[in-house]
């Protein structure tokens, strides 16, 4: 039987169709080639025609009594016609939803950018610094330009230069951070032509400096998320997010409200 | 074969079918009372086999007229014999999964007692033949009350009550390949369980002992 089941499962619907002449062409035509190659679905589609046939020779059972209804019942009234605003409802969701995607799209190229803009900037600043490390750079150029790739080059930049490209990305839809300012938040003292090294990074004191831009000590400032700045496009965002989301929310509740009742 | 004349009501019953819901729509008690006359047959048989018990299909049968006269304005077309046998198989849902449901009378009870024939006996039959008959309805009832729930009902409307997949698909709730393996499972199971009175009847050969199953 278990055997039956497996070789022959997929011919179930072919033989319940053909009994029931709903079996079409190709249907009929693959069925055919199996029967001849196969008893026992040969046997099995003679057995079930019988039982149907004896199934549809019984008569049904006379109902016992009328079911003939002796008053009107009230009638339910007819369902609240909110098919009009339910599709309006749902094309307006649709089309929020369409410009959300895109003005996400358009975000994410936007970063790309400033990503890009940021990485170029910190090039620029590096060459400009260029001429403070010139002396190493002409013992060993080779080391000089892998610094230029390499986060080491926080030994030797001032924290500004350092946080561009270690510590992007910018702020969503924020220019690259041309400045302190930009970057800190907080525009830093003029002098502060703070020169890293690994014992600074080490040490405590590095912490009251960075302090003194408004953030916390160590190394975990230039990590850390910087303050964003809103731009139009985020708050546009934002505004197709809520607008989205009540739309969504609203044919949900059309849907529920309308829905047919069971009978 | 399916008998093309079981497909479905004749055009001219469609068009009474359609003045009648348009005036029970308008609330005519008479309109709708020829309706439940038409269908009440069907209904009750499907109440029947999917309750196994005669007074729970009345009821059923009953509460489901009722529901349709109350919502005969939601009718939009298409088959109103559909339309009324998926509110009577809601309403046999309702009662099969009630906590207070019990069972008066048997479904075995019911086509024993009373006329010994049964009640598909056709009055104009010999005795002999409707004593055959009777037996062989007793067997084919009995069979199909041992179904399970799901391919009871699909047996029911698609072998019995010769009804379209898609009929029994709207009626079930169920998809239409799930309609399909119900019908096909039950048909074989009954074919098992009848084994005895196919071969009585010479619609199947006799089983040997080594049996193709």
């Amino acid at each position: 039987m278990g055997l039956f089941w497996n070789r022959h499962s997929k011919y179930e619907m072919l033989l319940t169709e053909h009994i029931d002449g709903r079996l079409d062409e190709a249907g009929q035509a693959a069925l055919d080639r199996h029967l001849q190659t196969c008893d026992s679905c040969a046997v099995e589609l003679r057995e079930l025609e019988a039982l149907t046939s004896l199934l549809r020779s019984e008569p049904l059972v006379e109902a016992p009594r009328s079911f003939a209804l002796p008053y009107a019942p009230a009638q339910t009234a007819e369902e609240p016609r909110t098919g009009g605003w339910l599709r309006g409802m749902q094309v307006a969701t649709a089309t929020a939803a369409v410009v959300l995607v895109a003005l996400v799209s358009l975000q994410v190229g936007d970063i790309g950018s400033v990503e890009e803009r940021s990485f170029s900037t910190a090039d620029v600043t590096n060459q400009a610094t260029a001429p403070e490390t010139a002396g190493a750079e002409a013992a060993a150029p080779e080391m000089a330009e892998a610094n230029d790739d390499s986060p080491t080059t926080i030994e030797s930049l001032p924290p500004e230069d350092v946080g561009i490209p270690l510590a992007t990305p910018a702020p969503l839809g924020t220019p690259a951070p041309a400045d302190k300012t930009a970057l800190f938040g907080v525009a830093p003292p003029e002098d502060g032509q703070l020169t890293l090294d690994q014992a600074d990074l080490a040490t405590p004191a590095l912490g009251d400096e960075f302090a003194q831009f408004g953030i916390g000590g160590g190394l975990e400032p230039l990590l850390a998320p910087e303050p964003e700045q809103r731009t139009s496009m985020d708050w546009a965002l934002v505004a197709m997010a809520i607008v989205t989301a009540a739309l969504a929310l609203g044919v949900v509740g059309l849907t529920w409200t309308s829905r047919r009742p069971r009978l | 074969m399916a008998d093309p004349s079981q497909a479905g009501p004749h055009p001219a019953a469609l068009a009474d079918e359609r003045g009648w819901v348009e005036r029970a729509q308008q609330g005519d008690l008479v309109a709708f009372n020829a309706i439940v006359e038409r269908y009440q047959r069907y209904a009750f048989n499907l109440a029947l086999r999917m309750l196994r018990d005669p007074s729970a299909a009345e009821d059923a049968t009953q509460e489901a007229f009722f529901s349709a006269c109350r919502n005969i304005g939601r009718f939009k077309g298409g088959s109103l014999k559909s339309w009324v046998l998926t509110i009577v198989a809601n309403r046999a849902r309702d009662q099969l999964r009630s906590p207070s449901r019990r069972r008066n009378t048997s479904l075995e009870e019911y086509t024993e007692g009373g006329d010994p024939a049964g009640p598909w006996a056709d009055a104009g039959d010999l005795p002999e033949e409707q004593a055959i008959r009777a037996e062989t309805s007793r067997q084919v009832q009995g069979a199909v009350s041992q179904l399970p729930e799901d391919q009871r009902m699909v047996v029911t409307l698609v072998d019995l009550q010769q009804m379209d997949y898609e009929e029994a698909s709207r009626i079930t709730d169920a998809s239409l390949g799930t309609v399909k393996s119900r019908l096909f499972r039950g048909r074989q199971r009954l074919r098992d369980l009848l084994r005895p009175a196919l071969e009585l009847s010479g619609d199947l050969p006799r089983q040997n002992l080594e049996g193709s199953k």
